[in-house]
């Protein structure tokens, strides 16, 4: 069990990175959809309920 | 602190037990941190690999441990290579002990002091074991890059799951009932009954012009038989006046007279035979509009056909070159032909023509399969069913109807040899009545005689047809008028007629050129009529796609919604593109093919694993002098790493063992866990300076009472020389 926090901080900085290295791609997105879809980059898990919630709402 | 152990490598027949001169100084120290330096065969890399094989380093993740260690440590299992029993004991923190032990036979134990016996993962969930050799740095790098790796994977995988769940939901769209759709039809439903509706008064409109100029048309042809009944009649009367008048031959026997006679009767005959032919044709050219709108539209053409129309086999054979007058009325009629024939052939090798006989033939080969009970090869290839591939072919027949000209083309072959024919005979029969009247010694008188009681007989002949025919003309056309036929029954109550019946068309029609405007709106009534078809042919479409959409469920979804889950889709969809895409960067990267990234994404992705390297790296650097300088992030593409201040080092100025020491730095002072063991072998290219900062970094995790033993190893050159510092 090494180093486990700082493991996950890494990958959360990776998944912070490339979502903005990645969000001017989604030139079509509102800023409500943007940050749906910070949230997938940067959650381990989001229930399915709760994203096709998110994203109709 | 307890160490004992006995190994046997069973290939060597070979067995090793501790060197007392090498452990006992351990087991002597109350320190946990020891810099054992001894030359090769002493076992001080084995005994790193005993406590990492006991620590159970070999099931610690990819991430945690370098694969050679792991492989190493894990070879310890395999018991056809070797035999090892050990008893470790360790001091932990708070006093408690932890016992390592294995014999020959059984499997690894651990055992907290009074505890129960634990396997990895509950020991992994306490105690950290720190196992690595920090001997090549750019390992170290590819290391991180291997990270990056899996959390691009796994970030991948995300979104796939994502995306696989919104793909599900919008394959539920199309069968689940859309509102949207079903108002558009029901809105498209009403507009084609609207169009319907129009067309339909349009079409009855111009239905009832089309009933009226027919009509109007059939009254001039009334008033025309009138006047040629009245013609008839006139000549008939001016006739049978001069045949009483002219008196019999007298030197011509009754015989004679009857082969003049029937010479005269088959000369009408022919007459009439070649005014019938002439009558067909004439009506079949002006009843196909396409032949009409050709002839109309050619003055040549124009002028021929109406010099047909206006030249009856009277003023051919009566004319007095009437050789010039046959070659020039069969010249016209055998120009007419041949243009009408041009004309048709043309068009019969037109695109509709050639779709038209292609879908029939087709049709045909289809009918021989089903026959056959072969059609099932047919639904194979067209992926249809046959009957609706048949219906389908069909309707395209309908599409591509044609005009079927064979009957026209048969008349126009052979009109225009029967009428030469007929003028031919004609003219032969007239020199024949000549020379017979000749030969029997009929005089003038006699000739005359003769020729008035044949003309007789056919005016008589003529009259009386006409008059039939106009009996069941005037009554049929009555019918259509609704009016009584008796108003009919004259020349001038047909013209009292046709003049109020002309009050009822509008002024834009042209009634003295009624053909033309026949022509005309029988176009325009086709042309409707045609569009009533494709308009109810859409009804239909419309009505069963309507039928279709409110036979489906309802969606728990709206429109918008569904919009919007589309439009996430799309989102997520390009997100993984992209992801993808960092995957195979990654894979070059760890390829070395670092030259290949010129794309502006790919760079900006290189600058992201640059960061997240100098984040691995605690954003800082152990400087040869000994102080640390800030690291903003490596460029990969330079191998250099990018400092505070614009300070740029390259990679391979850094030397070894500082790069080592970095890295060693950054994951001692990040481990985790309750305890922690640290097993660091070949430390020997590090400075001591160097090294003195890891060993720093130890001693905070001591100084935290969370160290159980930390073992840094490297080699001597002296064989024999063991040198062990204590921390």
């Amino acid at each position: 069990m090494e180093n486990n926090t700082e493991q996950i901080s890494r990958e959360e900085m990776y998944r912070d990175e490339i979502f903005k290295l990645l969000q001017a791609s989604l030139d079509n997105f509102s800023a409500k959809d943007l940050e749906l879809m910070k949230e997938i980059f940067m959650q381990e898990k989001i229930s399915d309920e709760v994203i096709i919630k998110k994203i109709i709402e | 602190m307890e160490i004992d152990y006995k190994l046997k490598i069973l290939g060597e027949k070979a067995e090793y037990l501790p060197r007392q001169e090498f452990i006992q100084p351990l087991l002597k120290s109350n320190k946990k941190i020891f810099e054992i330096t001894a030359g090769n065969g002493f076992g001080k890399t084995f005994l790193l690999n005993l406590f990492a094989y006991a620590f159970y380093a070999d099931k610690l993740g990819n991430e945690s441990i370098l694969k050679t260690l792991k492989e190493r440590v894990s070879d310890y299992s395999n018991q056809k290579a070797y035999n090892l029993e050990y008893n470790l004991s360790f001091n932990l923190p708070d006093g408690k002990k932890l016992h390592l032990y294995k014999d020959n036979l059984s499997e690894r134990i651990v055992q907290f002091e009074n505890g129960p016996p634990i396997g990895a993962n509950s020991l992994h969930k306490t105690v950290t074991i720190l196992y690595d050799v920090p001997v090549d740095p750019s390992l170290r790098l590819n290391e991180v890059i291997r990270d990056l790796g899996v959390w691009n994977s796994r970030l991948r995988e995300k979104f796939l799951l994502y995306y696989s769940l919104l793909d599900t939901i919008e394959s539920q769209f199309s069968s689940v009932r859309d509102e949207d759709k079903i108002e558009k039809f029901e809105k498209k439903a009403l507009e084609l009954q609207e169009e319907k509706q129009n067309k339909l008064r349009l079409f009855s409109e111009q239905d009832s012009l089309y009933n009226n100029l027919n009509y109007c048309s059939d009254l001039d042809k009334l008033i025309e038989n009138f006047k040629k009944l009245q013609n008839i009649t006139g000549e008939l009367f001016k006739k049978e006046k001069e045949f009483k008048n002219c008196p019999k031959p007298k030197k011509i026997d009754k015989k004679d007279e009857s082969l003049i006679k029937n010479l005269q009767i088959e000369l009408n005959n022919i007459k009439n035979h070649f005014k019938s032919l002439m009558l067909d044709l004439i009506k079949i050219i002006t009843n196909q509009n396409d032949l009409s709108d050709l002839i109309t539209n050619d003055n040549s053409l124009n002028k021929a056909f109406e010099f047909l129309k206006d030249n009856d086999i009277e003023s051919i054979i009566t004319y007095e070159d009437y050789i010039g007058a046959a070659n020039n009325f069969n010249g016209k009629m055998q120009f007419l032909a041949d243009s009408i024939l041009v004309y048709v052939n043309k068009e019969e090798s037109g695109k509709k023509y050639v779709v038209n006989n292609f879908l029939n033939q087709l049709l045909e080969q289809i009918d021989e399969l089903i026959v056959n009970g072969a059609e099932g090869i047919l639904e194979v290839l067209t992926k249809n069913n046959t009957n609706i591939l048949i219906k389908e072919i069909k309707n395209r027949i309908i599409e591509y109807r044609i005009v079927n000209y064979t009957p026209i083309k048969a008349i126009l072959k052979n009109s225009p040899n029967l009428i030469k024919n007929h003028i031919s005979q004609a003219i032969k029969l007239s020199a024949k009545i000549e020379e017979e009247s000749k030969k029997k010694g009929v005089d003038s008188d006699g000739e005359k005689y003769y020729k008035l009681k044949g003309e007789i007989e056919d005016l008589t002949f003529r009259k009386l047809k006409t008059s039939k025919e106009m009996e069941n003309f005037r009554y049929n056309l009555a019918k259509d008028l609704q009016i009584n036929d008796s108003q009919l029954e004259s020349l001038d109550g047909a013209f009292s007629i046709k003049g109020n019946f002309r009050l009822k068309f509008s002024n834009d029609i042209n009634l003295d050129n009624l053909p033309y405007e026949i022509n005309r709106v029988s176009k325009e009534r086709q042309y409707l009529l045609q569009q009533i078809n494709e308009n109810d042919k859409s009804v239909s479409l419309n009505d069963a796609m309507l039928l279709n959409e409110k036979q489906k469920i309802a969606s728990q979804y709206s429109d918008i919604q569904q919009k919007k889950i589309r439009a996430f889709k799309n989102g997520l969809q390009i997100i993984i593109k992209n992801i993808g895409d960092f995957n195979e960067l990654i894979n070059n990267i760890n390829d070395g093919n670092l030259e290949r990234f010129k794309i502006e994404n790919d760079v900006k992705f290189i600058n992201v694993a640059g960061k997240i390297i100098a984040y691995s790296m605690d954003n800082k650097i152990l400087r040869s002098d000994g102080d640390y300088i800030t690291l903003d992030y490596y460029d990969l593409l330079n191998k250099e790493f990018h400092c505070a201040g614009d300070v740029v080092i390259r990679k391979d100025d850094i030397a070894t063992g500082l790069a080592s020491a970095n890295y060693l730095r950054q994951r001692i002072e990040n481990v985790e866990g309750q305890y922690v063991v640290i097993l660091l072998d070949e430390i020997g290219n590090m400075a001591q300076d160097t090294l003195t900062e890891v060993i720093k970094s130890i001693k905070k995790i001591e100084e935290q009472n969370r160290l159980i033993i930390a073992v840094l190893t490297k080699p001597s050159r002296k064989k024999e020389e063991i040198l062990i510092n204590e921390y």
